[in-house]
């Protein structure tokens, strides 16, 4: 590999970690999401030490330039990161949708009890 | 026996009134329910005029939700029968009692269809080569004949409700409803209706959207036809 790119790709996946570990810190992260980003900024950074990793793999998978290798690493963790993300997106439409249906009711209940209170006092 | 009507309305308050007059007269045992979805118009005054009952969703979930908070409501306190009707003016009154004396016989799920006497309102041509395609794929993935699989005008039992409670689909829900209650196993009857085309505003499926409702269904009809048996699980 490169040694410019090998030298951008640490800088950049040690911020990047440093960052996301930031962010988590002060809690704008929650943990529970910030985990695939957590995992696969580690495996960058083991990658721009190690290059010779992403040479091994583009070698059992008959890759010619390492670097596509490194474009197929990348790319599956995109992929798994946006993944875990419809997955959490669903699951907030679903609890948001819930909510907004046990509000609608309970909303319902009190006006109608508000409503019996006044024509009571009447 | 306590029955409920479930309305689903989005910006109707130009057909509510004569449908909630038109149920009132035709069904005076039954509570209305109309749920709100979040209309940007008269939709909720016009309810508490004639003194209806009435949730306001504080936003829009569409008609899969809507009809949902009806049938969470029903499971809340406590109905024997919820029954469906579309807040457009499309479905008819007067086949509720129909639908009620279905429901009592022991049907879990009683659909009102307007292709068995072919009468009435039956939809544009190319809408009722949808519906058919709906009612085939139904046949073969789940061994029922439903000939009218997207008609919103349906009546359910206490267990019925409390599925749909727990369960139902967001968007376009009728067919993929329809194949979730076969696979459970409750039973599905069809009556023949006849109904009115819509008297004002639009139908909420557009000719792009259709194409997209296709797909969407086609692909929740199959997925339900396969792997819905998780729920029974839980029984």
């Amino acid at each position: 590999m490169n040694n410019i790119l090998q030298v951008i790709l640490i800088c950049c996946s040690i911020v990047f970690f440093l960052f996301i570990f930031h962010m988590v810190k002060i809690r704008k992260l929650e943990l529970k999401y910030a985990l695939t980003w957590i995992l696969s900024s580690i495996i960058f950074v083991i990658i721009a030490i190690f290059p010779k990793i992403v040479s091994f793999i583009a070698e059992i998978l008959f890759i010619k330039e390492p670097v596509n290798a490194l474009f197929l690493i990348i790319m599956f963790f995109v992929i798994f990161i946006i993944f875990t993300l419809t997955i959490a997106l669903s699951s907030v439409v679903n609890k948001c949708k819930t909510l907004t249906q046990e509000l609608g009711i309970l909303k319902m209940q009190l006006d109608n009890s508000e409503n019996n209170e006044r024509t009571d006092c009447h | 026996m306590k029955i409920l009507l479930i309305i689903p309305a989005y910006n109707e308050e130009k057909n509510l009134p004569s449908v909630l007059t038109s149920l009132k007269q035709n069904c005076p045992q039954c509570d209305i329910l109309v749920v709100d979805d979040c209309s940007n118009d008269g939709t909720r005054k016009v309810c508490k005029n004639v003194n209806v009952n009435v949730v306001s969703l504080p936003v829009n979930l569409g008609i899969g939700g809507a009809v949902q908070t009806g049938y969470k409501y029903a499971n809340y306190f406590g109905y024997d029968i919820a029954i469906q009707v579309d807040g457009d003016g499309q479905h008819n009154s007067e086949y509720i009692n129909e639908l009620i004396v279905k429901i009592s016989d022991g049907v879990d799920l009683c659909i009102g269809s307007r292709f068995i006497e072919k009468q009435g309102f039956q939809s544009t041509a190319l809408r009722r080569v949808g519906i058919n395609y709906f009612s085939k794929l139904i046949k073969i993935l789940s061994k029922k004949l439903i000939t009218d699989p997207t008609s919103g005008f349906r009546a359910c039992n206490r267990k019925v409700i409390e599925c749909f409670a727990k369960e139902y689909p967001t968007d376009y829900p009728e067919p993929e409803t329809v194949v979730f209650i076969c696979k459970k196993d409750f039973s599905i009857c069809e009556i023949p209706v006849i109904m009115n085309d819509r008297a004002e505003g639009k139908s909420s499926i557009t000719k792009i959207k259709s194409i997209y409702y296709l797909i969407k269904v086609s692909i929740a009809i199959i997925i339900a036809s396969i792997s819905s048996n998780r729920g029974v699980k839980h029984e």
